[in-house]
């Protein structure tokens, strides 16, 4: 292990990160392309609100958004979470759904980014589109309104997105000069790597870990996006725009991650029901814990490879935990 | 386990010149560790942040204490740790190391007394994690005299109160592995905060109400009006908007501040610590590079982004932070006022020696 480790970091002190690279290659492309399907999604919403082709533009929403979820810094800080109000163990987004179905609340005609995020983004939608018991309610006509107004602030949103990194990728990319966000390029390499590996500690430990539950107290309706069908097909995304922007960061070979994502993938077509609905089953809960554990392997190959390979490490305090 | 009342008491009461004073290492204001390279350093700090003096460590640090009066600096190891480096800041030496009895750690906290006879640190048993503070007399050479129960699991800060009334000690609530840190009770922790007289009798235990059982207070800062303030990390398996920080007084209930629910969660149900100015209490989370700023009257003002900061102390109108990369910035009435960058990361705590 010694020798391996010795090995790598001599690759290392050759392979350089490129971050122009992964952010004008991914993360700007990554944000365009989600405003882009936010906004077919409120045009869609807006001919019929709760039709197929909306959820159909729903879904390729939540997909382009899945290459830019891990990304948590910046404009992305707080803005992420009225994109995605997950996990949500208090139920605060039926509850804010709810109230304001039943009491017509006008805001919607008015200014929708005033509204608590819980009511906003994706997850509202994923309850307003499929959620069983909010199939007599989606025949309020305010329900439509309101379908219509959280998919145009959505949009909203990501535009704000768009600008917010086009000016933030500004500041990456000049952190070499110096400037106030950053004293020199590392510091902007190891907040960027940072968000890689904990993109994959969120996936293995929240979006996995939360639905796994224990082999005895499985919770499948902790999965994020249950009812739109998505907990698995978000973590394969995920995995796959994390290795893709690894590939495109760093100048050299990933082999050992290419190989950890091809584990996660092959973990993940074992398991039957994207809902991870069937990991009431053992031998479903049992697939769930080995994609669990691939997952934390990508995550290690990368800290391998990519980390070590760049002299970048996470945190030094963020990942004391103390 | 041996109460120790009358011995504090006693103590207390001697008297003894020190040698040299803190002038003597040009009176820094504070002390931070740091990892340098693939070592380990203490430094002493002025209020800028600038480097006056520096001495080696043997592995990562935590937090320190600082003796009232002799240039004495005492650096802790990392949870849970073996060892307790006293230091010379004149020499630039660690005289001395102290380890803990067989099957207790130390939690990486320790204070001493105002009159600097004893140091005191904030211990777990190996066995329970039931905590204990370890009671060493200075003047015999750090000799370990005894100790006192936390009446709680896992103790992590431990902090003088105002105006000798005695000290506040933080119980974490969460029974660890000796070994690893491994967490062993998450679902029925339990946090306080124990408060002692200056003889070491326990005065008053704050419990918070029972729906934050999950948040961990673990650091501390003594407000200007000598109340407490606390922050917490969060230990639910899922990420929440709970209160980070909060203010207590002795007597009265614990008020919780929080920010709007974004700003909330992009701290990631951690912080990792807190200061206490004239008008402010802020938090750091290096998981959430940024520090939260509120008034005492609960008010969110507003957030700082700061990439893996974490040690924060108070100074006239405002903090200084530190960070991971190395950089120790005096944040003034919001704004980044100075910056000092040392080619190290600053670990966790800033600590202070202003008296």
């Amino acid at each position: 292990m010694k020798y391996l480790v010795a090995a790598l970091c001599l690759t290392a002190s050759q392979a350089a990160a490129d971050l122009n690279a992964l952010v004008n290659e991914r993360i700007l492309p990554g944000f365009a392309g989600f405003e882009e399907a936010t906004k077919v999604l409120a045009d869609q919403a807006a001919k019929e609100c709760f039709g197929e082709t909306t959820k159909t533009a729903y879904q390729a929403a939540f997909d382009a958004w899945m290459r830019v979820d891990h990304y948590r810094v910046g404009p992305s800080t707080t803005r992420i979470h009225e994109v995605v109000f997950w996990p949500d163990t208090r139920g605060f987004t039926p509850k804010a759904l709810r109230t304001l179905i039943n009491e017509q609340d006008p805001v919607i005609n008015v200014d929708y980014s005033e509204v608590s995020i819980a009511a906003r983004g994706l997850m509202s939608l994923d309850y307003l589109l499929y959620d069983a018991d909010f199939a007599e309610l989606r025949s309020v006509p305010y329900s439509c309104e309101l379908m219509q107004a959280i998919t145009s602030d959505l949009n909203l949103t990501a535009k704000n997105l768009v600008l917010g990194w086009t000016n933030y990728s500004t500041t990456l990319v000049s952190a070499a000069e110096g400037n106030d966000a950053f004293r020199n390029q590392k510091e902007a390499e190891s907040l960027i790597y940072t968000q890689l590996v904990s993109g994959l500690e969120f996936a293995k430990n929240t979006r996995i870990g939360q639905p796994l539950g224990t082999l005895d107290k499985p919770r499948p309706k902790r999965a994020e996006a249950w009812r739109s069908g998505r907990p698995l097909r978000n973590i394969l995304l995920l995995s796959e725009a994390i290795v893709g922007d690894a590939a495109v960061f760093y100048d050299d070979e990933i082999n050992a991650t290419e190989n950890a994502l091809t584990a996660v993938k092959e973990s993940a077509s074992r398991i039957k029901f994207p809902t991870l609905d069937g990991i009431g089953e053992p031998q479903d809960w049992l697939y769930l814990s080995i994609l669990q554990e691939r997952v934390g392997t990508l995550h290690d190959a990368i800290a391998n490879e990519v980390g070590i390979g760049m002299g970048l490490s996470a945190g030094f305090n963020s990942s004391d935990g103390d | 386990m041996t109460t120790r009342r009358g011995f504090l008491g006693g103590l207390i009461a001697a008297g003894s010149v020190p040698a040299f004073s803190w002038a003597a290492v040009g009176n820094p204001s504070f002390v931070a560790a740091a990892k340098k390279g693939e070592n380990y350093a203490l430094f002493g700090l002025s209020e800028l942040g600038e480097a006056l003096f520096e001495v080696p460590l043997p592995a990562r640090g935590h937090a320190g204490a600082g003796h009232p009066t002799q240039p004495i600096a005492v650096a802790f190891a990392r949870r849970p740790g073996r060892f307790a480096l006293i230091i010379d800041c004149l020499s630039g030496t660690a005289n001395q190391s102290l380890t803990p009895p067989d099957g207790i750690a130390f939690n990486g906290h320790g204070c001493f007394t105002p009159d600097g006879k004893l140091l005191l640190t904030s211990e777990q048993l190996d066995a329970s994690s039931e905590g204990i503070i370890g009671l060493w007399d200075v003047d015999a050479g750090y000799k370990r005299i005894g100790e006192l129960p936390t009446f709680g699991i896992g103790p992590h800060d431990i902090k003088l109160l105002s105006n000798g009334a005695g000290f506040v000690v933080a119980n974490g609530g969460i029974a660890t592995d000796p070994t690893d840190r491994t967490k062993l009770n998450l679902e029925t922790m339990a946090s306080s905060l124990a408060y002692f007289s200056p003889d070491g009798r326990l005065i008053e235990k704050m419990v918070l109400a029972p729906e934050y059982f999950q948040s961990s207070i673990r650091h501390l800062a003594i407000t200007p009006q000598g109340a407490v303030a606390f922050a917490m990390q969060l230990q639910a398996d899922a990420p929440a908007p709970d209160p980070l920080v909060g203010v207590h007084v002795i007597g009265e209930e614990a008020q919780l501040f929080t920010a709007d629910l974004a700003s909330e969660l992009a701290m990631q149900g951690y912080a990792g610590s807190i200061a206490a100015s004239e008008t402010e209490i802020a938090i750091s989370s290096p998981k959430g590079n940024r520090i939260h700023r509120f008034d005492y009257e609960g008010s969110f003002i507003g957030a700082i982004e700061q990439s893996d900061v974490c040690g924060l102390i108070a100074i006239k109108n405002g903090f200084v932070a530190s960070d991971g990369n190395g950089n120790m910035r005096t944040i003034i009435d919001g704004t980044k006022n100075n910056e000092v960058h040392l080619a190290a990361s600053w670990d966790n705590h800033i600590v202070d020696l202003r008296v």
